[in-house]
């Protein structure tokens, strides 16, 4: 009698499974094509470049479409649609540069030429499109940049120009070191204009609402799930593609991925290194700079020597090493190692002097003083975080060490959402806030920019800061260089051994689970990682 | 009974409003905002809001909103896929959610059935203490567990099926989720079934049934469980509502694209369209599921029917 129930179940079930089969897409199961599975954790949020915001997104624009330049496996610039280019600097302080353009074609069959990236950067300039991502037309000081972005002149006033269907021309009002590596950058790859008009507000929205001119093309999409590009054949150096498609799965389950992996049906994904001693198993530095941005406009906690102490308390090293375990690096000043190389052919963290550093001793001489200039003799200081399980880790640590080694002051902690923390330290609702910072460029630039007093809500406000920062930007020894190089360094000086504005913490680190079967993933510091030439055994 | 029906109808919709009201005001209090990347300027924020209408009055917001409602336009997603039209996304998801809750709640019930009417006629036997056993775990610990736990056996080390879900092997990779959510269900159907067959069967009418000498398994399938049944019946309504919102975690370890898996993204990215289509997806499945429930009772149980039916 059991048995018989059993099996009546057992046919129960079975029709429900059967009689709910959906559509077979089938063919993705044939064995003798290479396809790279990936496995990411945030959805593929927009394949629009001029709204897209995350590396995920990035990653598969950067899949399908090219710009002028491209980098290489060690971050160095190659001329990608642009074959070549040339420099002139003018007496008033212009840079020009003049892209001769390969012949390279959409995917619809159209040419890739000089208009597309005019019409691709008047896009992102315009204030109608909106995008979060426009600030990087004015960070390469395009001429007119920032009035267009402003609405005060028309798009067609930007200093980018079509000479003839094959021929770019650039103006920047200054000489922009770090302007062909952002050349690389997705916002800045052509856009088709008539097949963008022809879309409307479907642009971008599906596979078939989207041109290609890169190394794939996507075939498939479906939100939530997995997108899907193959090779596309009909690219210009079709012959540097080694695989025939990459599969994107959205896996937001850590440990579900990671038995995916084991199962080996994923080749790479950013997963939680339990499997230190796996072959797979990849530890990679990223540009992210974690620090304490202190609140000095609240005046409670105003002094340079409570900065101090609490900067001089804090073991990086154990933080890195001991909290967070996953390739993370101490900070040795506000620019983060890996970031950028200078004149002399040194990454700047090699010839920049180490301005933060572990010294209990003199914190509790800093926090000595600090007690007389703030006229108090305790003091609660409270640490905004955002509520991931790392920063809730370090925030407690540094809780911990202010506590233990500083009699008299004490820490509260306060938990947010990232969104919420992000919103309180807009508004300067907090003292001191655990933040970050990813690079969105190749320079030292892209962190001391932050501090200028026109940039930052924590009211820092130094003339000689901004003076040092602005002469490396934009004054006489921006076409020097290597003076350039030092004078970014005094101005890192400034900011964090005069007035310890902020506090750097730690350089993030990533663990990376990559099959041995593949090759040839370009993982970038800064920019974008690459699977233009993964190949697969 | 149709007046009945109606009125019901009537006052669903005036529910499924309020609750409308209370998300966007509650959204409205939330801190944090769709748009406030590190990297995004004053002047950006303030064209972003003006783009998406944000910076409009509140009740401008909600009343924009239902007029849209109206005509099926649930807005535009800000982060999870930037200008996606929300009705899209969940009418791609819904099925997906749907078709696995059903698939849960047909398995669940009949098991659960099975082992109930089973543990009622074994009364205080071996089999008994097994069913109690097995429906007290099933209740007590949560799905991911289950869910994690097939992953890791069933998916991962005997590799009998898929680990993650799969559009195009829907059934194969359907069949773990569809396990390990339909645990709750079982332990409560045969929890419930238990005790009211227990019940019913020591009942006068089962007794006098039983010495007009019917048939064992006609005792019970026609005159025990149809009594049975009607408690039964209340807590599968709440327990298939229970099953979508239980959904989101187990959606989120197969890798399923539902709308539960997309809900825990939408919060946490504050793409509020997303937070609050769903929301009211769910709430109209809830009284939905009610409204079905009470309808029920009435075929279930002529007593209720007719004290109906006489109002």
């Amino acid at each position: 009698m059991k048995k018989v129930r059993l099996l009546i179940i057992l046919a129960l079930v079975l029709a429900l499974f059967t009689g709910c089969t959906t559509t077979d897409n089938g063919g993705k199961d044939v064995v003798d094509t290479k396809v790279v599975n990936i496995a990411t954790d945030i959805d593929l949020s927009s394949m629009d470049h001029h709204i897209a915001t995350d590396g995920t997104s990035f990653i598969a624009i950067n899949s399908g479409i090219v710009g002028l330049t491209e980098l290489d496996a060690d971050g160095n610039v190659m001329p990608e649609i642009a074959e070549s280019w040339e420099v002139a600097y003018n007496d008033d302080g212009t840079t020009v540069y003049t892209f001769t353009l390969a012949d390279a074609n959409w995917s619809n069959g159209d040419p890739v030429t000089a208009a597309d990236f005019v019409f691709g950067w008047q896009r992102l300039a315009d204030p109608a499109t909106a995008s979060e991502y426009n600030f990087i037309i004015e960070t390469i000081a395009l001429k007119n940049a920032s009035a267009v972005v402003a609405g005060e002149l028309p798009v067609e006033e930007l200093g980018v120009k079509a000479l003839d269907a094959k021929t770019l021309e650039v103006t920047l009002d200054l000489p922009v070191n770090f302007f062909l590596s952002l050349m690389a950058f997705p916002t800045f790859f052509p856009l088709n204009q008539e097949f963008y008009e022809a879309q409307g507000d479907q642009y971008a929205l599906s596979p078939a609402n989207l041109l290609f001119n890169g190394p794939f093309v996507m075939t498939e999409w479906t939100s939530g799930n997995s997108y899907t590009f193959v090779k596309n054949e009909d690219y210009f150096k079709a012959a540097e593609v080694k695989v025939d498609g990459l599969n994107f799965r959205f896996i937001n389950d850590t440990q579900s991925a990671m038995l995916e992996f084991e199962s080996g049906n994923l080749d790479y994904g950013e997963l939680v290194g339990a499997y230190q001693d796996d072959p797979s198993f990849v530890q990679r530095l990223q540009g992210y700079l974690w620090y304490l941005s202190v609140n000095v406009a609240d005046e409670s906690i105003d002094s340079v020597n409570l900065r101090k102490a609490v900067s001089s308390v804090i073991n990086r090293e154990s933080i890195a090493v001991n909290i967070l375990k996953d390739g993370s690096v101490a900070a040795e000043g506000i620019v983060p190692k890996t970031l950028a190389t200078g004149p002399d052919g040194k990454d700047y963290r090699e010839s920049a002097p180490v301005f933060v550093a572990t010294d209990v001793e003199k914190a509790k001489e800093y926090w000595e003083a600090a007690k007389v200039d703030l006229g108090v003799d305790t003091l609660t200081i409270e640490v905004l975080f955002e509520d991931t399980e790392a920063s809730k880790a370090v925030a407690e640590f540094i809780q911990s060490e202010i506590e233990t080694n500083l009699e008299g002051l004490s820490v509260t902690l306060k938990s947010q959402p990232k969104k919420s923390r992000l919103e309180l330290m807009r508004a300067g609702d907090y003292q001191f806030g655990l933040t970050r910072w990813g690079p969105d460029y190749a320079d030292p630039q892209t962190y001391l920019d932050l501090f200028l007093s026109f940039n930052n809500n924590a009211g820092y406000n130094n003339p000689a800061y901004d003076e040092t920062v602005l002469e490396a930007t934009a004054g006489v020894t921006a076409r020097d260089a290597a003076a350039r190089w030092e004078m970014l360094k005094e101005a890192e000086r400034i900011l964090l051994e005069d007035d310890c504005a902020v506090i750097p913490i730690y350089q993030n680190g990533g663990a990376l689970m990559i099959s041995t079967s593949v090759q040839g993933i370009e993982l970038h510091t800064v920019g974008i990682d690459s699977f233009k030439r993964v190949t697969l055994d | 009974m149709g007046k009945y029906v109606l009125k019901r109808v009537v006052i669903s919709l005036l529910t499924l409003m309020a609750i409308l009201f209370i998300l966007f005001l509650m959204l409205e209090l939330m801190p944090g905002s769709p748009f406030n990347d590190e990297k995004l300027t004053e002047a950006q924020r303030v064209l972003l809001y003006a783009k998406y209408g944000l910076d409009q009055p509140f009740f401008v917001k909600f009343y924009k909103y239902v007029i849209n409602m109206l005509s099926g336009d649930f807005g535009v997603s800000y982060t999870i896929n930037k200008n996606f039209a929300v009705s899209g996304m969940i009418a791609s998801r819904l099925p997906i959610t749907i078709k696995l809750g059903l698939q849960a709640i047909t398995l669940g019930s009949v098991v659960g059935l099975l082992l109930g009417i089973t543990a009622a006629i074994k009364h205080n036997t071996w089999i008994d203490t097994i069913t109690v056993m097995i429906s007290t775990l099933g209740v007590s610990v949560p799905s991911y567990v289950f869910a994690l736990g097939l992953a890791y056996f069933v998916g991962y080390k005997l590799g009998w099926f898929p680990i993650l879900y799969n559009m195009s092997k829907a059934a194969e990779s359907s069949v773990l989720p569809t396990l390990a959510l339909s645990v709750f269900t079982i332990a409560n159907v045969a929890r419930f079934t238990r005790s009211e067959m227990i019940d019913v069967l020591g009942s006068d009418y089962i007794r006098l049934v039983q010495s007009k000498g019917v048939k064992e398994w006609k005792l019970i399938l026609r005159h025990a469980l149809r009594n049975a049944l009607i408690p039964i019946v209340t807590v599968i309504g709440p327990l298939m509502v229970g099953l979508l919102t239980g959904s989101m975690v187990v959606e989120k370890i197969f890798a399923i694209p539902g709308i539960g898996s997309l809900m825990v993204n939408a919060i946490q990215m504050n793409d509020y369209n997303v937070v609050i289509a769903i929301a009211f997806v769910y709430s109209s499945l809830y009284i939905i599921t009610m409204l079905v429930v009470d309808i029920l009772y009435g075929v279930i149980d002529p007593r209720i029917r007719i004290a109906k039916g006489a109002n």
